[in-house]
């Protein structure tokens, strides 16, 4: 099924055959998984949020429009999956996570720099706000366009604008500290 | 505005998760164990047709019954028909001949 194209595998979804749509899971796993990831920060309950999102994808697919791209409708589906996660959770523990979620993940003491410059990206991203995060990741780690983060998202094209140049500007400011303050080149400038 | 691939490609390995096989068998048991609306229609279709079926055949029976009682008014009248008129003619043991047929379907003044 690699050659057939998202729209014949939503087609034929839409039609209950389950294969279909477990190959449209499996070509998004991982996006799915990484956007959640954006919104939540937290691995387990990220996977949570994601297999939310395809479940009610496959539930509601006979909404979907073949004619449009399936990556931005599944992934609107995953990003309201999480953010309602990050909404219950607020409300469940009446905290804010802060820049300290790096230094609750368990770390070896000889890491290494991919994964000290992982720590720092995470808790970077921490600092920023949820739309701004779920921006910079749809457009700079998924390659969607502005226009389909914003109908993904239900926010002007102009607003994932500037939500990705925020976004960016933090992390490039943040990922120049930590590699101030003894990172490697991988940071970039 | 352009895709900034060295941020991107840093953030895709921060956010990366573990293989997505385990996630992706774990999202297929759950749609198997969840079945769709038409699945549930299936499922439900063999018992309503079972059902349809049984509730016509008893609606058959009933209306039968209640035209085999009048029935019996209906043979009467025909019986009481005038030779040559249409009750005549349903009362018949034969099919009637065509001359037969003519002079009960021209009106009669």
């Amino acid at each position: 099924m690699k050659h057939v194209e998202d729209a014949v595998l939503a087609t034929r979804s839409q039609a209950g055959h389950r294969d279909a749509f477990g190959e449209l899971v499996s070509r998004y796993a991982g996006a799915a998984r990484r956007a959640a990831r954006a919104v939540l920060l937290d691995d387990d309950e990220a996977d949570d949020a994601a297999q939310d999102g395809f479940l009610s994808a496959w539930r509601n697919i006979s909404r979907f429009d073949p004619a449009r791209p399936f990556g931005p409708w599944l992934l609107r589906i995953v990003a309201n999956a999480a953010t309602d996660r990050l909404r219950r959770r607020r409300v469940r523990r009446a905290e804010v996570l802060g820049p300290t979620l790096s230094s609750s993940d368990p770390s070896p003491a000889k890491e290494t720099e991919r994964l000290a410059l992982g720590d720092a990206l995470r808790a970077a991203l921490a600092e920023l706000p949820e739309r701004q995060r779920t921006a910079v990741v749809l457009f700079d780690v998924e390659g969607y366009s502005a226009a389909e983060i914003g109908r993904a998202l239900k926010i002007p094209e102009g607003t994932v604008r500037s939500d990705v140049f925020h976004a960016r500007r933090a992390l490039r400011r943040l990922l120049a500290d930590w590699h101030d303050e003894g990172g490697t080149d991988a940071a970039g400038s | 505005m352009l895709q900034d691939r060295e941020l991107g490609q840093a953030l895709r390995a921060a956010l990366q998760a573990g293989p997505d096989g385990a996630f992706i068998a774990r999202i297929r048991a759950e749609m198997t164990a969840s079945p769709t609306w038409w699945e549930v229609l299936n499922i439900w279709a063999r018992p309503g047709l079972a059902a349809a079926i049984t509730l016509i055949a008893l609606a058959g029976l009933w209306l039968g019954a209640a035209a085999s009682s009048s029935n019996g008014m209906f043979d009467e009248t025909i019986a009481a028909a005038a030779p040559g008129s249409g009750g005549a003619l349903l009362a018949a043991d034969r099919p009637p001949t065509v001359d037969v047929m003519l002079a009960v379907a021209r009106p009669q003044n």
